[in-house]
């Protein structure tokens, strides 16, 4: 089965080592990181780990970078795409029970929920205020009720990933991911895993920009 | 004539000197300098003359008979739809960015392949 391991990376210099080196570790060799335009050395020192690094040369955001990822990897025949953060909040453990109901019972994608277990600390604005408006607006976009949106951690079936063409560029793509799940009846699954929150992530602000890029895409695309 | 009328009517000057020098410098095609010179001469003309956008207004039936109202009406969904134009134009242009972006990432790599 050839897995490939997407990553964007936009200005992950201090992580993006660790990141792949832990990939490595867990036995993952089809590693493409995505370096989004960044101005940190990111790509040089991608390029030093040894692993495929395609780059953007401006930032165009992470949902253009997934899709960029997903391309290359199409291309180079792949069987199931993972998208994987840079910053390091993920654990390449984890990657196996993403991977395996793609595998074995013919899921076309699965989602990562920090929910599900008990694992990881979030700090409790995020807990309290912040996904729960998440998941209502990502309800009201997709029709779809999950008990976590907006990780970013996920797998896709070869056909999943040919399927659902990213056009939302920003940090939008993850509902538009979720719409495409229900627009093309797409077998998913939420999977238990663990995000280590050492930086706070998408805050109100950055959530408001979600639904703005969200709605101008509703309004005139 | 009043302060504010020699204050538009100096910025309505400028914006008609810049569409010329624009045209001349052929930065803008033959339509848009018409249509543009068209439109900030009316504006001059309404300045300069105010009591006839009153005459329009009441011919369109405007219960207050001010052209100033006419004009307001027709502004405000004017600049939205402008507003609602280029938002599209620049979303387009952003698409386009991203593909020019990734097609130039995913070329160099067959490339770098190839050596």
């Amino acid at each position: 089965m050839k897995i490939y391991i997407v990553i964007p990376a936009f200005n992950e210099a201090d992580h993006i080592t660790k990141v792949i080196t832990d990939l490595k570790n867990h036995g993952y060799e089809n590693i493409v990181v995505v370096d989004d335009g960044s101005t940190d050395g990111t790509f040089e020192l991608a390029k030093k780990n040894q692993v495929k690094v395609l780059q953007h040369v401006v930032n165009r955001g992470m949902g253009a970078a997934l899709q960029t990822g997903n391309d290359f990897a199409l291309k180079q025949g792949a069987e199931v795409i993972v998208h994987f953060d840079a910053d390091g909040q993920m654990l390449a453990s984890d990657i196996k029970n993403m991977v395996d109901p793609i595998i074995n019972e013919k899921i076309d994608i699965t989602l990562g929920s920090r929910f599900l277990s008990s694992k990881g600390e979030m700090p409790l604005s995020k807990k309290y205020i912040i996904h729960p408006l998440a998941k209502v607006i990502n309800y009201f976009f997709t029709r779809l009720w999950l008990s976590d949106v907006h990780n970013g951690f996920r797998a896709l079936s070869a056909q999943a990933a040919k399927k659902i063409i990213i056009t939302q560029d920003r940090m939008a793509h993850n509902t538009e991911i979720v719409e495409k799940i229900k627009k093309y009846h797409l077998k998913y699954r939420e999977v238990p895993v663990t995000i280590k929150y050492y930086e706070y992530g998408q805050s109100i602000g950055g959530g408001l920009k979600i639904l703005r890029d969200l709605l101008i895409g509703k309004l005139i695309r | 004539m009043n302060i504010i009328q020699y204050i538009l009517l100096l910025l309505i000057i400028f914006v008609i000197h810049r569409i010329w020098t624009r045209w001349h410098n052929r930065e803008i095609s033959r339509r848009e300098w018409l249509g543009w010179s068209l439109f900030w001469l009316a504006a001059g003309i309404s300045v300069l003359l105010p009591k006839t956008t009153d005459l329009v207004a009441g011919k369109l039936g405007l219960a207050s008979g001010r052209g100033v109202d006419l004009i307001v009406y027709i502004s405000i969904p004017l600049i939205f739809y402008i507003l609602f134009r280029l938002l599209v134009k620049i979303d387009n242009l952003e698409q386009n960015i991203t593909k020019i972006t990734r097609h130039l990432s995913l070329r160099d790599n067959i490339e770098k392949k190839e050596e």
